[in-house]
């Protein structure tokens, strides 16, 4: 019948997203300056055409250490999410297969991977192993497990009460089979909505992990490390600490956004069936 | 002789939520000593409300849940003592066609995929053999071979269950269960679907149970009747004897109730 | 008292329910009955003023003389259950489960009748009592999810009857209910209806239950009004081919012993809104179809048994 219109927080999410995901990408090809490049002349510029965003302590350009530092904060949500995201789905469909004690099993450890915040785990991980982007995204994609199979595992319970998983049975199909081909295509949706979510969480703990040292090292640029850089010289500089700031800001808020906005226009389509 | 399928003193029950701490919990007897059989070529009609445990005495025959007591006989094998593997196999021989037109079938997935399911569990056959197998359902059911490519929310209600139909028969059954089959649809399109069912079992020499709420309908298409009630067989015989002779005060109620 | 005139309800060019004429009178007990689509639902709603948005209702919509073809939103609020009230077919979706039975029936009372609480709970246990609820005063405190099917459905006849309407419309009212169940809310509208004058408008596609119910019977396919008269003498000498097509493929129970006989059907399936003959909706299906059938659009005429039939073959040809 009549179409309603895209809700807002999608369409400004989804706005943002493509921002911070196109600069991350143009980031790779092309960048105003070479980000480590230092010009101690230079340094502490504001604003000017030829650094758009001005010049940090060392006389780098803002911008372009702006810019690889999206590519980076992309990458670790990216990668963390995805890691985390298919191990915890495929323990959450076996939980929901299989039931009891499994179930309780995958539900317990769960419980127990909640009880980690994501930085005390961080912090335990630089610790052992030492800081690093890699055991940032290590850190981040083993708190997504547990979310992750929650969210999976709820969903599949209820689509193994519907018909056609009933109908699968009686058609012979094993668990694994209608796992596999029914149960995962129907909780994609829930699924991805929660991994945009957690692709915004993403970003912050790198920013936050980052800020604190334990994550991108120098000279690997960070929104994370560019704050804490830019703290001790709030009051000679305060743009240092703006642009970065704002750009966390964007990129989660973008993430969170496209996020509620899938979950409204999921939601309502799918819960619903039309008649024909 | 041995029948198509067998039910022997099946009694299932449930276990409700503890009422009290040193209590045991209560129990809810679902079916209760339920015994009859059934014959290819022959349609046994099982009549009763909601919680009257027909739809649990259904997924007992099916196979999705196991009797507390009792056996369940189909071609004289005992299902519940088969391994996971035989039993999937054995389903090849025993199909169900659901309720909910709009819930039977994976709204993400093709019409054709749906119906061929039951041929990819469990048969060696080629994406040729497959795809020949559909279009013979589709064609039995009264649908198109086209009809295969699209997807379940651009038919109709009817044509929903002509699908799941399709679905049923491709592995060519020798037991259907139509578990309120045509409970949600309309009474033209209910006619379609009954005659569907009875021609089908001309063609093909089916044994189907049928279960429903609605005398009306069972009376018209089945030989023998079972009347449940609160998980007991209160009567069961041939449908025109239960029909006008009723022994039961609620077997008369159920006449009355549909306009008899 | 509640009169359609050509009541019309579009999509577009594509209408839900086509020139509709109706007049309910004060006591009468009519049926509405057709399949899925037939629109019955939609002239329920264009009758309560609760037509979905984007939907457009043209024609004259009278009640009690006065005309509610533009009538604001406040008109329509007033009329709303005073003047008719309307249950439908989920009992369980009707009904607040975090408000008790008691309050749910008397916000009515509170809101429309400005009853003090004292007064409303009065009522209520009275509204209760009227349609059959044994142990009223235990029913007041408690939940919805503590009554059966039956005995929410009966809470949701005395919600709509708390303001005294002329008018009740059941949507289906029978339909999620037990057999058992199912004839006893019958044989209650029917009995409200007598004590109370009230109007009732029983819209179903259970046969047994509107033959039970009704006086008057209105068949619908396709958005059209097809066929009209006694209840009585339509479910026995119907005109309509369509209504004659539908009584037929009722199943029956087959007296005596002897082979089971296939059920006669109407072929084919309803067309989907889009695909409607222009003319007569049933054309296409029909076993006396003329040629003209598919094209023009056939005029209301009388029967000969007091009825009204929309039908080419009763119409000057026939």
């Amino acid at each position: 019948m009549t179409r309603s219109p895209l809700p807002a927080n999608l369409v400004i999410g989804a706005i943002l997203v493509a921002l911070v995901i196109g600069v991350a990408l143009l980031s790779t090809i092309w960048t105003p300056y070479d980000h480590a490049a230092l010009d101690i002349a230079h340094k502490f510029q504001g604003a000017s055409p030829a650094h758009w965003l001005g010049t940090d302590q060392l006389g780098r350009d803002v911008v372009s250490q702006l810019m690889v530092a999206a590519g980076n904060s992309m990458v670790v949500a990216v990668t963390a999410v995805l890691i985390g995201g298919t191990i915890g789905t495929a323990l959450g469909l076996l939980a929901s297969a299989r039931g009891g004690w499994v179930e309780d099993l995958v539900m317990r450890l769960s419980d127990l991977g909640f009880a980690f915040p994501a930085l005390l785990f961080a912090i335990m991980l630089a610790a052992a192993f030492g800081p690093s982007l890699p055991n940032v995204v290590i850190a981040i994609a083993f708190i997504n497990i547990p979310v992750f199979a929650r969210v999976a595992r709820a969903s599949a319970n209820q689509i193994w009460t519907r018909e056609y998983v009933f109908a699968a049975r009686a058609a012979g199909l094993g668990q694994f089979a209608i796992s596999r081909d029914h149960v995962l295509p129907n909780i994609a949706a829930p699924v991805i909505v929660q991994a945009t979510i957690e692709f915004a969480l993403a970003i912050l703990i790198e920013a936050a992990l980052s800020y604190l040292g334990l994550g991108a090292q120098p000279p690997a640029p960070s929104w994370g490390r560019m704050l804490s850089e830019a703290q001790t010289l709030m009051y000679i500089a305060p743009h240092l600490a703006i642009y970065p700031g704002l750009a966390i800001v964007t990129a989660v808020l973008g993430f969170g956004l496209l996020g509620d906005g899938l979950r409204d226009i999921s939601d309502p389509r799918l819960s619903r069936e039309r008649p024909a | 002789m041995t029948h198509l399928l067998s039910v022997e003193a099946v009694t299932r029950q449930y276990r409700l939520p503890r009422q009290a701490l040193f209590q045991s919990p209560p129990v809810q007897v679902a079916v209760r000593d339920a015994s009859f059989h059934l014959d290819r070529g022959e349609t046994l009609g099982i009549v009763g409300e909601s919680g009257s445990g027909k739809s649990t005495l259904a997924r007992m025959v099916m196979a999705f849940e196991r009797p507390d007591q009792g056996r369940i006989l189909f071609q004289g094998q005992d299902i519940n003592t088969l391994s996971g593997a035989d039993l999937r196999l054995a389903r090849q021989r025993f199909q169900m066609v659901f309720q909910d037109p709009f819930g039977s079938l994976d709204p993400r997935r093709r019409v054709g995929w749906s119906i061929a399911e039951p041929l990819r569990a469990t048969d060696r056959a080629t994406a040729a053999q497959i795809a020949t197998r559909v279009d013979e359902a589709l064609d039995h059911v009264g649908l198109r071979s086209r009809d295969g490519a699209k997807y379940p929310h651009e038919f109709s209600g009817g044509q929903r269950q002509r699908i799941a139909i399709a679905r049923a028969i491709i592995t060519r059954p020798a037991l259907l269960v139509a578990d309120e089959a045509v409970s949600a649809l309309d009474v033209s399109v209910q006619a379609q679907i009954l005659n569907l069912l009875m021609d089908l079992q001309q063609e093909l020499g089916l044994g189907i149970l049928f279960i429903s709420h609605d005398l009306a309908v069972v009376a018209s298409i089945c030989d023998r009747i079972l009347v449940m009630q609160s998980g007991t067989i209160l009567e069961t015989g041939l449908a025109s004897e239960v029909l006008s002779n009723p022994r039961h005060d609620y077997t008369r109620t159920l006449l009355t109730a549909s306009g008899m | 008292m509640i009169e359609l005139n050509n009541l019309s309800v579009r999509l577009g060019q594509f209408a839900a329910v086509r020139s509709a004429n109706l007049t309910i009178r004060p006591g009468d007990r009519i049926g509405v009955v057709g399949e899925s689509g037939c629109g019955k639902s939609m002239l329920a709603l264009s009758i309560m003023g609760m037509v979905p948005d984007g939907l457009q209702v043209d024609g004259a919509l009278r009640i009690n003389g006065h005309d509610m073809s533009h009538a604001p939103e406040s008109d329509w609020n007033r009329h709303r259950a005073r003047t008719m009230a309307m249950i439908f077919q989920e009992p369980m979706a009707a009904l607040n489960p975090l408000r008790r039975i008691g309050d749910t029936v008397a916000e009515p009372l509170i809101v429309h009748e400005r009853l003090g609480k004292q007064a409303a709970r009065a009522r209520a246990l009275a509204l209760l009592d009227e349609v059959g609820i044994p142990d009223p005063e235990l029913r007041l405190r408690q939940y919805p999810h503590e009554l059966s099917g039956g005995q929410r459905q009966r809470v949701l006849i005395a919600l709509a009857l708390a303001c005294n309407p002329s008018l009740l419309i059941a949507d289906e009212p029978t339909t999620a209910l037990d057999a058992n169940v199912a004839l006893r809310i019958t044989d209650l509208l029917v009995r409200l209806s007598r004590t109370r004058n009230m109007a009732l408008l029983f819209i179903s596609h259970d046969l047994a239950a509107v033959a039970r119910a009704t006086s008057d019977i209105v068949v619908m396919y396709g958005g059209d009004i097809v066929e009209r008269g006694a209840t009585h003498q339509v479910l026995h000498h119907p005109v309509h081919p369509y209504t004659r097509g539908l009584l037929a493929a009722r199943p029956q129970i087959a007296r005596g012993s002897g082979k089971r006989r296939r059920l006669p059907t109407i072929p084919g399936t309803v067309p989907p809104l889009a695909d409607l003959p222009a003319g007569c909706r049933f054309s296409g299906r029909c076993p006396q179809e003329l040629p003209h059938c598919a094209s023009i659009c056939p005029q209301p005429v009388a029967t000969g048994s007091g009825g009204i039939v929309a039908c080419h073959q009763m119409g000057a040809g026939a």
